[in-house]
């Protein structure tokens, strides 16, 4: 009898320990607001260099951090990096003042330069109202034109570098947006000024 | 050595549930990759292959949306999701949609929901459009990607004119002219 009640009372106190320990890690994993797949692609970034600016990440998924999960300033619908190819090595180096021109589904659009690090961005408070699809335009022929047009629509997602990955073409990924010598704007034009 | 009744009870109770867990994994494996594949109803698949699967290919199949190998009713194509062929070395923007592609795209979207879609092909498309398929394109069940294509726009009628077993003559120009809007 002695052994029975024993065992019933193990049983009984693993059990308690077992639902306050699920109970602590649902209540605490619910309270951090942690959502697993966003959090792993931002977890697997690599770390900061130097302190966060406008230039920072080129290459990576902009929107994972600047988006209403990752609470980055400012949030952002579109975020990418335009490169261009370095003619000797191949190596990719930023291409600033690259004009990036966005198109939605209600007939809206954007027009976003890129900086010195090659980055460009649309931030969601001046482009609340986004509609995707989208279409998307990059660089600039002078002659009133963008000289590569995405083949593909935008579905659903405003970080380019979701797709166009840094680790290069492959069945998931077109290889990062690269623009040759020349497609940058220039002079008076709209993406030289703001440089 | 003497067991107490009580723990030779629970040390049978364990060994009898843990050959219960053994004989449940090993019937379980021994379902998998037996037997043949089912097979499913559909419609035509060289209507899908020729004109629906180019559409889809560009309004769902991009890399954001059922063009990531972890979306249900993946779709693969030449601007979006690549088959994994190590003779082909396909890569996203590349070479045309290849027929294993193709192939791919179709029992992906005839399976998405398997005994409606049997249901409508037995009826030739008299309830097709209350398909997941359809209802998820229009907006009308819950889809992240919203709606995809409107009633009664081109690329709605594309999916549907298929689905009713319409000819490729009937099919082909409302999916040339929603792919046209696409581009």
């Amino acid at each position: 009898m002695g052994m029975k009640s024993s065992l019933s009372a193990r049983i009984m106190q693993a059990s308690l320990l077992l639902g306050v320990f699920l109970g602590t890690t649902v209540v605490a994993f619910t309270g951090c607001g942690v959502d697993p797949v966003p959090q792993a692609i931002i977890d697997e970034l690599p770390p900061e260099e130097g302190s966060p600016n406008a230039q920072h990440r080129p290459g990576q998924p902009c929107l994972q951090c600047h988006s209403t999960y990752g609470e980055a300033l400012p949030e952002l619908v579109i975020g990418g990096t335009v490169f261009k190819e370095d003619a000797m090595t191949g190596a990719l180096l930023p291409a600033p003042s690259v004009r990036v021109e966005v198109y939605d589904s209600a007939g809206d659009f954007r027009v976003a330069c890129s900086n010195a690090a090659g980055n460009f961005y649309i931030a969601k408070d001046n482009w609340d109202d986004i509609t995707f699809p989208l279409k998307s335009f990059v660089g600039n022929d002078h002659k009133g034109k963008a000289t590569r047009r995405m083949r593909s629509i935008i579905g659903r997602e405003g970080s380019c570098a979701n797709c166009h990955k840094l680790s290069g073409k492959g069945v998931d990924s077109p290889g990062v947006i690269i623009v040759d010598e020349g497609e940058e704007d220039q002079g008076t034009e709209t993406c030289a000024v703001v440089q | 050595m003497k067991w107490p009744i009580s723990s030779t009870r629970g040390l049978a109770a364990v060994a009898l549930a843990l050959a219960s867990f053994i004989g449940l994994g090993i019937g379980a494996a021994s379902c998998v990759g037996e037997g043949e594949l089912e097979t499913f109803s559909c419609p035509n698949k060289d209507v899908f292959i020729q004109h629906v699967s180019p559409y889809l290919e560009r309004r769902c199949g991009t890399l954001d949306c059922h063009g990531q190998p972890t979306r249900p009713m993946r779709l693969y194509g030449q601007l979006g999701l690549r088959l994994l062929d190590p003779m082909a070395l396909n890569v996203s923007g590349g070479a045309g949609t290849t027929a294993a592609e193709l192939e791919a795209n179709y029992a992906a979207v005839c399976n998405i929901d398997p005994e409606a879609m049997a249901e409508s092909a037995e009826t030739i498309g008299a309830s097709a459009d209350q398909l997941l398929l359809v209802n998820k394109m229009r907006g009308k069940e819950r889809h992240k990607g919203g709606t995809a294509a409107a009633e009664q726009s081109p690329g709605d009628r594309c999916v549907l004119l298929w689905l009713k077993f319409k000819t490729a003559a009937d099919v082909e120009p409302e999916c040339t002219k929603a792919v046209d809007q696409l581009k």
